[in-house]
């Protein structure tokens, strides 16, 4: 049947066919999905649940329209978290509001056919026409894996496709088939009834696999000698965690060396375009809006750009070379002081980039106590949003020394930082899993890819996508905030008389009002009332303090009369003429701990479905670095650092 | 138009941004429930639809 035959025939019986993907995790259905669709993609959720929803389109070669859904990953129908739940239900066609697929296409990586030919076989049982994707065989012919998909495919009975997903290759071929199947009379099957499988069953399941790969399979894939190798080091149980220590030591050392000249650069730039500013304007409410408000306040946020790309840099590396898990499976032990289990560390390190991708993570956990734990104390991670401000009172007041062998000191203090924050993170855990949430520890079974060459084209686009989001967020919430700010800090002007002269008139606007009210609150933990002012808008977006403490100091440094000595230019070193170190030690403490994140609480209540633990959240948090901001003033002061 | 006019002007602007980024984050959710609950379901579908969902704050980051 050609191809308009095939088009003409379904079309009479269906509108808008759908293919749904099925397959494990890490066999590359997204990547498939991404190949088939042009990576345009409608996301959403599932009615009820917070699984997310994938569904894309494509126009094939004949004209017809399909639909393409990304199911979650799972091993089997015998389904155990709420992705995999939705998965099956979808296959079995009782999933509420959704279309019953009318092909299968059965994702399975080309390197573990093994493993990944125990779902085909269920997806085969449905009854529902299935067109097999072997992905990933590039990887697979690498290693010398030589199949013969005639017989692979005679003996399971559908069609076999090999595909490398990443590079489109055999996406015109897969949509073929797929059009083949939808014009023929297996797609007017009905559905077989699924029952979970005995272990009897699971057994003659696996064995019948082992027969059929030794049938069609040519030449056995080489081991994966060299991820063996370094496994023995990397997940030894000394060594391991020592390796993982230093890798992340040697990122912050790296992050504070080479991004020191690029954010030199855009600071220059941003000076002079608020000289230009000046010099194009005359002075006035609007020419302090733009200097003081927009360039001050955005500006000092988007100078930490190149950190925040050297950061992710490495965080992109070592995902895309495997090693992420590793670093998982190296926890385990360490989260299972806590009662959690290293499956929980994935979304943890995903809240290194930003929380609400982690908490959203937390959907592959089984557990629902397990769950809420690590929702709970995924905030405490630092979040790359808490760089910049790290990276302000980190430059204002440690010295840029060089502790051993080109270790600088301020690079040591970020790492300490970061893993405060982690321990922290794994403190709460214990309490919360001894206390409000307690529970058995479960056991960690998790797959551990191959090692792999990062592709240099993911982390590009990882990066181009990483300065986007960050650019937009200092356009839009960074830059709305600063122009708030700018108008709280600025208005009402005061009389001139009604100025005492050791006060800025500063001191006389809304926000001057704001901070002084708070300022009996902060005072005790080292604040003063610009850094409470300051705290306010940072719930938009954590980095927002650094732009309002610029936007503050601009403005209040406008409104001084000219003093003898010259005004510091750059805002750490005001701050380090107006702040003791306590109380920088004290405002690191606070936003180690503190919850500084709108989103973060409306996602958490999202994923939870009620306002309860957002709540929960928002006050345990506040509490505790409040408390480590005291503890930690008040010993900088016994010290001699007030 | 002076300058102060003008500075105003975008000052307004600004709140009336943030404030509707505060409305989409928190507030339409919920009030899509309560209008479900009346059976309001066009309306509470059309705020869902255009919520924004889980990575608002962070502008979609991964």
């Amino acid at each position: 049947m050609g191809n308009e035959g095939i088009e003409n025939n379904f079309q009479m019986r269906n509108p808008q066919p759908q293919v749904a993907l099925a397959g494990n995790p890490n066999c590359g259905k997204t990547a498939l999905f991404n190949a088939i669709t042009g990576g345009r993609a409608k996301v959403g959720n599932y009615p009820g649940v917070t699984v997310e929803r994938k569904e894309g389109h494509v126009l094939t070669a004949s004209g017809l329209n399909l639909s393409v859904l990304d199911l979650p990953g799972t091993y089997s129908l015998d389904a155990r978290t709420p992705d995999e739940l939705i998965t099956r239900n979808i296959l079995l066609g009782i999933q509420t509001n959704e279309k019953n697929p009318d092909v299968l296409v059965a994702v399975a990586d080309a390197t573990n056919l093994e493993r990944s030919l125990g779902l085909v076989f269920e997806l085969c049982l449905i009854g529902k026409p299935i067109v097999l994707v072997l992905n990933m065989m590039d990887l697979a012919k690498k290693r010398g894996l030589e199949l013969d998909l005639e017989i692979l495919s005679q003996q399971l009975g559908v069609p076999v496709i090999p595909t490398v997903a990443v590079r489109k290759n055999g996406i015109s071929e897969l949509l073929y088939q797929v059009e083949r199947l939808l014009a023929s009379e297996s797609a007017k099957r009905t559905l077989l009834e699924w029952k979970k499988p005995t272990t009897q069953e699971i057994r003659q399941r696996f064995a019948e696999i082992d027969r059929i790969l030794a049938l069609c399979t040519r030449q056995m894939p080489r081991p994966t000698v060299w991820t063996d190798r370094m496994d023995r080091v990397v997940l030894h149980s000394f060594f391991g965690p020592i390796l993982l220590g230093l890798i992340f030591a040697a990122i912050f050392q790296v992050i504070f060396i080479w991004a020191t000249q690029p954010m030199e650069w855009i600071k220059s730039a941003m000076n002079q375009f608020g000289r230009w500013v000046g010099l194009w304007m005359g002075p006035g409410p609007l020419q302090s809006l733009i200097t003081d408000g927009m360039i001050a306040g955005m500006g000092s946020v988007l100078v930490f750009l190149p950190q925040i790309l050297f950061l992710f840099t490495f965080i992109l590396l070592l995902e895309d070379s495997g090693y992420m898990s590793r670093a998982a499976f190296l926890m385990d032990r360490l989260m299972g002081k806590v009662g959690l289990n290293g499956r929980a560390f994935i979304p943890l390190l995903s809240s290194f980039a930003c929380a609400i991708p982690g908490v959203m993570a937390t959907r592959t956990i089984e557990n629902r106590r397990d769950r809420l734990i690590t929702i709970l104390v995924a905030p405490l991670m630092t979040c790359s949003a808490r760089l910049p401000v790290y990276s302000l009172l980190i430059a204002a007041f440690i010295p840029n020394k060089i502790l051993w062998r080109g270790i600088r000191l301020q690079g040591v203090v970020m790492f300490l930082l970061y893993v405060f924050g982690v321990i922290s993170a794994l403190l709460v855990a214990r309490v919360l899993k001894g206390t409000v949430l307690k529970g058995k520890k479960p056991l960690l079974l998790m797959e551990l890819p191959t090692y792999k060459w990062p592709s240099p084209k993911n982390i590009f686009i990882g990066l181009i996508e990483r300065s986007k989001l960050f650019v937009r967020r200092a356009g839009t919430v960074i830059l709305s905030v600063s122009i708030v700010l700018w108008f709280l800090s600025s208005y009402p002007k005061p009389p001139q008389s009604q100025i005492p002269r050791s006060e800025s008139a500063i001191s006389y606007s809304y926000a001057g009002r704001i901070g002084k009210a708070m300022e009996p609150w902060v005072k005790p933990i080292g604040f003063n009332w610009k850094i409470a002012v300051a705290l306010i808008p940072g719930f938009a977006a954590r980095e927002v303090m650094v732009g309002s403490l610029a936007t503050v100091y601009a403005v209040e440094g406008k409104s001084e009369e000219p003093s003898p000595e010259a005004l510091p230019k750059t805002l750490s070193a005001q701050l380090s003429r107006d702040w003791s170190l306590a109380t920088a030690l004290s405002l690191l403490v606070w936003y180690v701990l503190a919850c500084q994140c709108l989103s973060t609480l409306a996602v958490t209540r999202r994923e939870t479905g009620s306002w309860k633990w957002p709540a929960f959240m928002l006050t345990y948090m506040t509490g505790l670095a409040y408390l480590g901001s005291f503890l930690t003033y008040h010993f900088a002061v016994s010290l001699g650092l007030g | 138009m002076t300058q102060e006019t003008i500075a105003l002007s975008i000052v307004v602007i600004a709140f009336i941004s943030l404030g509707i980024r505060f409305f989409w984050l928190c507030v339409a959710g919920p009030l899509s429930q309560k209008l479900l609950k009346r059976g309001r379901v066009k309306w509470a579908m059309a705020l869902r639809r255009r919520a924004k969902q889980g990575g608002a704050g962070c502008d979609g980051c991964r």
